[in-house]
């Protein structure tokens, strides 16, 4: 098997790694060409889109400096030519929503002229100063209406134009509803500075999302007034939908002040300062890119996809323009070519490694079996069958193999046979001799074994008897001593419990003593209490004998009396108790020693009564113990006898054995030679193994 | 005069006995909530309540020890106006002294804080002061204390 995969490995690995390397570089430059042909389309949507956007800006910007420039060529205060001139402009630009003049207060010196003359007064303010304003009815708009134009002082489009003509940053004192966005320094290039026309902010007014384009009127170099035009952005958000050509597709567009004026399916982003909608992120990169075309990858903030976007700039109002489309669906197509190669590849891989693993297997195998049939021939098996049918150089090498074996064969055979007969003949002789040695032996070992065996029964024998002797008389002595300590022990017992008993005796007297000590202590009490309600009898009956006045004195006398008997048995009794308390304590103290004494004694009597019941025990093992050790010495006595007897009648079989086993050695030897030079011959045979 | 002797720590102290009605066992007092420092409690003594004053605690701060010769004297409150009965409890009121009225000094020393402490009586070895009952406590005190009783 290790050849076999060699092989394989050694001739399809490279040419299947060279295959995947080549689809890798096809799918590489493929992946390539497919991001960038989209970035190409996508640069292409954003260029036409935004100069579409671009075209209608400059188309109506163009409009505002038409009427500005008619002004400034002559027609200024020409308030009745003016008015016709800018409802034809307006009627002349379908897309326009509204056309307007505004003088500065008494610019053209007729203002309260016009108040008293036949002019609309629709276009002009309370004080005459000109401000016609034409637009389009919002029912139809065939039909052109007028008003003035008001918020001069704060909007873009009047003081805007104004500041940026007297050379002021264009936002100063405009109130716009939100502000600018904070981040208008970023972009492109930051506040417009151009005097030739601004486009405003868009703004929400009466349903319509208007931006307005306006024009200074410049008279003798001073600023006059302005001249614009408005239109209404609310097809944009359709417009802008209608021009994708991708599922994905979004764009974005942010008005110069930083304002989103359309996101695509998000109309409510409408009019939102960029900061206040997800795309903050998105605008800076692009403005940090000085506004210029580009593309690039992005992770989209409404929905963290990766996205491709390219941002193109609108010249005129400087707006900007970010288109994006999902990457996601960019790689569609690629995706499916891409499985579709993997699974070809795939395929063909398999089906290739299969073939060469047919075509090699028949002579790899060949050789194996080759191999394999040498080395059970070289571990001396001769009976295996060799095939030798294939007729290629590995069919030649298992023939000459074939007929080794066989020759082999034929020689172990017949070596084998005559070593067996002469094996035979000697196993024979070696195992007659080797009964007879084995006989003698044990012979010469038994009856050698038995003298040594009574030698020692008869030592031992000996030393029993003396040891014998020594335990009776040490058990005689033990007896003695054991029946003396009883005795005393008998003595001493009796003592303690003459001790016991007195003890007890004691202990109960106190005990008695105790309890009058107690009794004595209630009768002082109650005497006390006696003695106090005396001593109050006697204190009222002196309070009542003094009520009593002069017949009373005699009782006060006796009162009196009473009351120092009183008193003087309190004392009295005040001795008493502090007698009967030291006593009582010291009874107690006498009762508690005498009951641990007693205590003691008890402990002593059950002691020594153990320790006599043990000696006892001791004494009566002893006497049990004598007359066993009597039989056992005389029997000691007849056994050493016997064992002596015995030892001689061993001692002349012994050399009777010791005879015979000498000349059954030597046949052994002899035989045993023999037989070792056979089995020899007959070990180098049995290393062939034939059928 | 009699006087009725006890002590008030380790001084003698006594009151005159013409006005008193009887000296009872320091009996266990119903307690008064919130009452004036010095007011003991209430002495239930043939069917009525009599306010018990602590003379000890009125004089130095500490009630009287729970002892037998810790006894109730019971007097007249000597005001005619409100007829009603003044308990002080004592200590070791066990004993009565028999005086002449010669016998008896005025004290130089007046306290206007302690306008209850009266004469001085010096019999023997003993000097025993003799208390004033109708000073012992101000009279917004005996008022709220008798207001009651008064009325019904």
């Amino acid at each position: 098997m290790q050849l076999r995969a060699k092989i394989i490995i050694s001739s399809g690995l490279p040419l299947l790694l060279a295959g995947f390397a080549a689809i890798a570089l096809l799918l590489t430059v493929f992946y390539r060409s497919q991001i960038e042909n989209t970035t190409v389309h996508l640069a292409e949507i954003a260029a036409k889109v935004a100069s579409e956007i671009n075209e209608a800006n400059g188309e109506a910007t163009q409009a505002a400096e038409i009427l500005a420039i008619t002004q400034s060529a002559g027609l200024f205060g020409e308030r009745e030519r003016s008015l016709v001139l800018a409802s034809a402009v307006l009627r002349q630009f379908p897309d326009l929503t509204g056309a307007y003049f505004g003088y500065e207060p008494n610019a053209d010196g007729n203002d309260s002229a016009a108040l008293s003359s036949t002019i609309d007064p629709a276009s002009m303010d309370a004080n005459g100063r000109f401000l016609p304003y034409w637009f389009r009815d919002s029912t139809r708009a065939d039909r052109l209406n007028m008003a003035p134009l008001i918020d001069m002082d704060t909007s873009y489009y009047y003081r805007g134009i104004r500041n940026l003509v007297e050379e002021k940053l264009e936002h100063e004192g405009i109130r716009l509803e939100g502000g600018v966005s904070a981040y208008i320094e970023e972009s492109s290039r930051g506040y417009s500075t151009s005097t030739q026309h601004i486009v405003t902010e868009p703004y929400l007014y009466e349903g319509r999302f208007l931006v307005e384009y306006v024009a200074p009127i410049i008279i003798d170099n001073a600023f006059a007034g302005i001249a614009g035009v408005d239109r209404t952005l609310n097809e944009i958000d359709t417009f802008l939908s209608n021009l994708r050509t991708y599922e994905s597709e979004h764009h974005l567009l942010l008005s110069g002040r930083g304002r989103i004026i359309s996101s695509t399916d998000e109309p409510e982003l409408r009019g939102t300062l960029i900061e206040d909608s997800p795309y903050l992120a998105l605008a800076r990169s692009i403005w940090a890119e000085d506004g210029q075309r580009m593309a690039q990858h992005v992770i989209a903030p409404q929905d963290g996809d990766a996205r491709l976007i390219v941002a193109e700039r609108i010249s005129v109002g400087n707006w900007t323009l970010i288109v994006s489309v999902s990457r996601e669906e960019l790689l569609r197509d690629f995706r499916a070519v891409f499985i579709q190669v993997a699974l070809i590849t795939s395929i063909g891989s398999l089906i290739a490694l299969l073939i060469s693993i047919r075509l090699i297997s028949k002579p790899v195998t060949r050789v194996e079996s080759a191999a394999k049939i040498a080395s059970i021939i070289a571990d001396g098996d001769l009976t295996q069958e060799i095939d030798t049918s294939s007729n290629d150089e590995t069919g030649v090498l298992l023939n000459s193999l074939r007929d080794m074996s066989n020759s082999l064969s034929a020689l172990i055979s017949e070596v084998r046979g005559a070593s067996e007969r002469i094996s035979n003949v000697s196993k024979s002789i070696s195992s007659a001799s080797t009964d007879q040695q084995g006989v003698n032996n044990q012979l010469g070992n038994a009856s050698s074994h038995i003298g040594i065996s009574v030698e020692q029964i008869s030592a031992t024998s000996d030393q029993l008897m003396q040891t014998m002797e020594n335990v009776t008389s040490s058990t005689n002595e033990a007896s003695k001593i054991a029946n003396y300590g009883r005795e005393e022990l008998a003595q001493m017992r009796n003592t303690i419990l003459d001790f016991s008993k007195a003890a007890s005796a004691i202990s109960s007297k106190l005990e008695v003593i105790s309890e009058r000590a107690n009794n004595i202590g209630t009768i002082v009490t109650t005497i006390n209490r006696v003695a106090d309600q005396t001593n109050l009898l006697s204190l009222n009956a002196a309070i009542e004998a003094e009520k009593a006045g002069q017949n009373g004195q005699g009782f006060s006398v006796v009162a009196r009396e009473i009351r120092r008997l009183a008193d003087q048995t309190a004392l009295a009794t005040f001795d008493i108790e502090q007698i009967v308390s030291d006593m009582q304590s010291s009874v107690a103290g006498g009762v508690m020693e005498m009951d641990l004494f007693s205590d003691q004694v008890r402990h002593g009597v059950d002691e020594s009564l153990q320790v006599s019941e043990h000696l006892q025990m001791v004494i009566e093992q002893v006497e049990a113990l004598r007359p066993s050790l009597e039989l056992a010495t005389t029997q000691v006595q007849a056994q050493s006898t016997d064992a002596g007897e015995i030892g001689a009648a061993m001692s002349q079989l012994e050399a009777v054995a010791e005879a015979s086993e000498l000349s059954s050695g030597i046949l052994d030897a002899a035989v045993l030679e023999f037989a070792k030079s056979v089995s020899s011959l007959q070990r180098s045979v049995d290393n062939f193994k034939t059928s | 005069m009699l006087i009725v002797v006890f002590k008030l720590g380790d001084q003698d102290y006594g009151v005159d006995a013409s006005n008193l009605i009887a000296v009872v066992p320091g009996l266990p007092l119903r307690i008064i909530p919130g009452v004036v420092q010095g007011i003991a409690g209430l002495l239930h003594y043939q069917r009525q309540y009599v306010p018990v004053v602590d003379l000890k605690l009125l004089t130095t701060g500490l009630s009287c020890e729970p002892k037998l010769s810790t006894r109730i004297i019971l007097a007249k409150y000597p005001d005619e106006s409100i007829d009603a009965i003044i308990g002080l409890r004592v200590e070791d009121a066990i004993d009565t002294l028999w005086v002449e009225n010669a016998e008896i000094q005025k004290t130089h020393v007046t306290t206007p804080s302690a306008r209850y402490l009266g004469k001085l009586i010096v019999s023997g070895d003993r000097t025993v002061q003799v208390i004033g009952i109708g000073a012992l406590l101000p009279s917004e005190v005996i008022d709220s204390l008798y207001q009651g009783s008064a009325e019904s």
